[in-house]
């Protein structure tokens, strides 16, 4: 297994067109999992010889930029690119444009594809890797799940655009998606191991979801959703929050959804999008009538910490369980998150540098993280942080 | 962070560790009990059932299979299963998928979380496994062998990555105890050879001296031949000296009738009738010395190499001679047949001493003083057979197989060889004859052994 690890510029096409040429080896790779923001994403996807370098790809974008071990200069258009070589691994690729009606059938039909091009059909890959665009994150799930079970971890991020605007993307190496998804299936021939987390703490603002649809939060214990909100901001010594979009605002205190795994409870976040008028709230991520949810509390240094203790718990167990060195990392932080630290940002790519050593790794700020949680159920939540960690060979 | 904040990260990291720790305990538990079952089981044929019991109680599968590949046709065959019906099934691989047992699906750990989507279950074995819907397939590699040790559930999604994970890591233990138990193996080998070594350098020190008193016996025969031979023609001549005596003294008698007081006084009627009986008894065991002392030359100077026409009738006569100086202690020897000759091409010292193996044999079966060896010869065919029969105390069941193997003896270290029964079956097979046990128990044993009848020669 040998994975190699690129940060390309991409802020001038004929430019980015020459280091790709550049890097091109004698075999292309198994797989490249990229991030980029949207400009480096369709750079690579107007570039020429892409197969050359890998003969699958996993591309996605990044909110305002990607970052790797290589620290840049300026923050933007870069692309982190990580190659993956394993002759003796097996590894596969599908994506579709889909929709929020065929997500789950889709995500379905994409799997079986996936395995099917690793050549590994009915086999249990060791890890699924995901990028969709954000609302079909829920229902990517669900059909992997109706597959699989529970049974294999799915990790990955939501495609993301710089505001919000809906110009998200994503590259397979031979298209171009932006309402849909790809889907990954890894059979490396080296252990892999991960943790996700959230950067926040919880409160003891607590209430019960009387009535939500999908995404939509209706009302929290029989009131207005976004007036408990408000109150338990109030409570905190916060600002309410006013109709209309509060992404940014609501950040450092998202909802907590409240996981109850043999009496230990665990936080699945959720971030608040925009509140209507009639005191609903859209969140970037579904709650469930019944679910109790929990006023979050998070800060700069939280999360600014949290990525590096995510990647160190995750390189940690990865010597403990399987007596193996990282040899490569992926690192998902929220960009919600991000937008909140903006200034700080290459302190998290520092953190992370510091927990992994010397070891390359790449890293995009995404709409929505995918993981699998403690209690070993794959799920999706927002202002989550990930770390994937590629081990050396332990034999 | 919070304090409070602080030990809930620390809890679900912890709780992360848990599930894994988890799943080290279900591995330690199935090395544990492995360990146990393993030392406490001195039979080597049960481990993999063991094994069965142990990985049901923690991953729960419906079936089990222990599989080797069998290079001779690119195929599997199931050592052990939990499925009784199974065991010792052969099952190939489907030609179209997969190319050879080392680069199948059954050389990697692999979880089928369903067997429907994948063309690589071969379609023999979905035969064998009708219901199964999902696998676990580890290969278990010893230095001998590749074993595949194949979980199924006859549900999908019967596996998760932890199943894979536990069993990936229990295989190398399994294999560890299996190399460990192919050791003792080993050591159990390598002693039977040592015994074996130890009765080779003492056959070879027994033919050592048997060939020096071979030699001794040579010259001893030489030497008793030159006086043996004039006793043989003096007896002759004292014979006809006898005739002339008692023809002149019925001369005297019938001329001189007083003289036949005399003849009765000194009882010369019996003393010329005794003389001449012992004259003739004499003279028959000069006969007898004369045939000993040639047996024993024809052993002293064995004509390995010479191939001639045999009559086996005289052979096994010579031969019961010369095993009747030891056997008649314990045992009779009885020839039966009804033929004026049976001919075959050989060597005589060869059949002879083949012969001699099985007379020597069925008299150490013979523990009783009323033993019979009974040598019947007959004709069959163009075939001579000859049976020889005793009635000691019979071969073990668990003997039988291995009487012909060289070196194989019930006897006790420096009794014999073991070489008896494998040298007299080559020897006949050189013959283009044949040797076999025709049955055995507690009542004797009877061999048989046939030899193709020379063509020039027949009896009809």
């Amino acid at each position: 297994m040998k994975i190699l690890r690129h940060f390309l510029n991409a802020t001038d096409p004929c430019v980015f067109q020459q280091y790709i040429g550049s890097i091109k080896q004698d075999k292309p790779a198994n797989l490249a999992i990229a991030f980029g923001n949207i400009d480096a994403i369709l750079h690579l996807s107007q570039a020429t010889e892409i197969t050359q370098l890998a003969t699958s790809w996993v591309a996605t974008s990044s909110c305002i930029t990607a970052f790797s071990d290589i620290g840049a200069e300026d923050n933007q258009n870069h692309l982190a690119i990580l190659q993956f070589y394993d002759p003796q691994g097996s590894y596969g690729v599908a994506s579709k444009q889909s929709s929020i009606d065929s997500i789950i059938e889709d995500s379905q039909q994409a799997l079986t594809l996936a395995l099917n091009a690793a050549n590994r059909p009915g086999e249990l890959p060791a890890l699924i890797w995901c990028s969709q665009s954000p609302g079909l994150e829920e229902g990517l799930l669900t059909g992997i799940r109706q597959l699989v079970g529970n049974n294999v971890p799915v990790f990955g991020g939501t495609s993301a655009d710089n505001d919000v605007s809906g110009h998200w993307c994503m590259f397979d190496g031979q298209q171009t998606i932006t309402t849909g998804f790809i889907i990954a299936v890894l059979f490396p021939s080296t252990p892999i191991n991960y943790f996700f987390s959230s950067g926040y703490e919880t409160t003891r603002h607590t209430a019960i979801v009387t009535s939500a649809s999908g995404r939509k939060l209706n009302t929290l214990n029989h009131q207005p959703a976004a007036s408990v909100y408000n109150q338990w901001r109030t409570m905190m010594a916060l600002p309410t929050l006013a109709n209309g979009p509060v992404l940014a605002q609501s950040t450092f205190n998202p909802l907590g959804r409240v996981i109850l795994d043999n009496d230990e409870q665990m936080t699945l976040l959720s971030h608040p999008a925009f509140i209507y008028e009639d005191g609903t709230m859209e969140l970037f991520s579904e709650v469930y009538q019944g679910e109790q949810l929990t006023f979050m509390h998070g800060n700069q240094t939280l999360l600014i910490q949290r990525a590096q203790t995510v990647t160190h718990f995750a390189a940690q167990q990865l010597l403990d369980l399987y007596d193996s060195k990282p040899l490569a990392a992926i690192v998902i932080f929220c960009a919600g998150c991000m937008l909140a630290i903006k200034d700080e940002t290459n302190q998290v790519r520092q953190g992370v540098e510091q927990a992994l050593g010397n070891v390359p790794f790449i890293g995009g700020f995404t709409f929505g993280e995918q993981g699998r949680f403690a209690d070993g159920v794959n799920r999706h939540g927002n202002l989550m942080i990930s770390a994937i960690i590629f081990g050396h060979s332990n034999e | 962070m919070s304090k409070n904040e602080q030990q809930h990260e620390l809890l679900m990291q912890l709780k992360v560790e848990n599930q894994k720790l988890l799943e080290f305990k279900k591995l330690n538990n199935l090395m544990l009990k492995t360990l146990k079952a393993f030392t406490n089981n001195k039979e080597q044929s049960t481990p993999f059932r063991s094994l069965f019991e142990l990985i049901a109680q923690e991953l729960k599968p419906d079936v089990q299979l222990l599989i080797t590949c069998n290079h001779e046709n690119d195929g599997f065959f199931i050592v052990s299963s939990t499925d009784e019906m199974l065991i010792g099934r052969h099952f190939q691989l489907d030609d179209t998928v997969n190319s050879k047992p080392e680069q199948s699906i059954f050389s990697q750990s692999t979880v089928f979380f369903n067997l429907n989507l994948t063309p690589k279950w071969p379609a023999s074995l979905k035969g064998l496994l009708p219901n199964a819907a999902s696998a676990l397939i580890q290969p278990v590699k010893i230095a001998s062998r590749c074993y595949a040790i194949v979980l199924v559930i006859n549900e999908v999604n019967g596996f998760d990555a932890e199943a894979k994970s536990v069993m990936s890591n229990y295989s190398s233990f399994i294999a560890s105890t299996l190399t460990l138990m192919e050791y003792r193996h080993v050591a159990a080998e390598r002693d039977t050879l040592f015994a074996q070594q130890k009765r080779i350098e003492q056959s070879m020190a027994r033919q050592g001296k048997l060939a020096a008193i071979g030699q001794l016996a040579a010259g001893v025969a030489h030497e008793l031949n030159n006086p043996l031979g004039f006793i043989y023609s003096n007896l002759n001549t004292f014979e006809l000296y006898l005739k002339d005596i008692n023809t002149f003294i019925m001369e005297v008698c019938n001329s001189h009738p007083d003289s036949i007081k005399l003849y009765n006084k000194h009882n010369l009627d019996f003393i010329l009738k005794d003389s001449g009986e012992l004259i003739s008894e004499s003279l028959e065991g000069a006969r007898r010395a004369r045939d000993i002392i040639k047996n024993l030359r024809n052993f002293s100077h064995p004509d390995e190499n010479t191939i001639s026409t045999i009559n086996i009738l005289e052979l096994i006569a010579d031969t019961v001679r010369i095993a009747n100086t030891h056997v008649r202690k314990n045992a009779k020897i009885k020839i039966s047949h009804d033929l004026n000759h049976a001919f075959t091409q050989g060597n005589a010292t060869q059949l002879s001493q083949v012969i001699l193996n099985l007379i020597n044999n069925a008299q150490h079966a013979i523990e009783h003083q009323y033993g019979l060896i009974e040598i019947s010869i007959n004709k069959f065919n163009n075939w001579i057979n000859v049976e020889i029969e005793d009635n000691g105390c019979g071969i073990d069941d668990a003997d039988i197989p291995h009487i012909f193997e060289p070196f194989f003896t019930t006897k006790e270290i420096g009794q014999g060889t073991g070489l008896g029964l494998s040298i007299s079956r080559a020897i006949i097979e050189q013959h283009n004859g044949c040797i076999a046990l025709v049955h055995t128990g507690l009542k004797g044993t009877k061999f048989v052994i046939s030899l193709p009848e020379s063509n020039h020669v027949r009896d009809d």
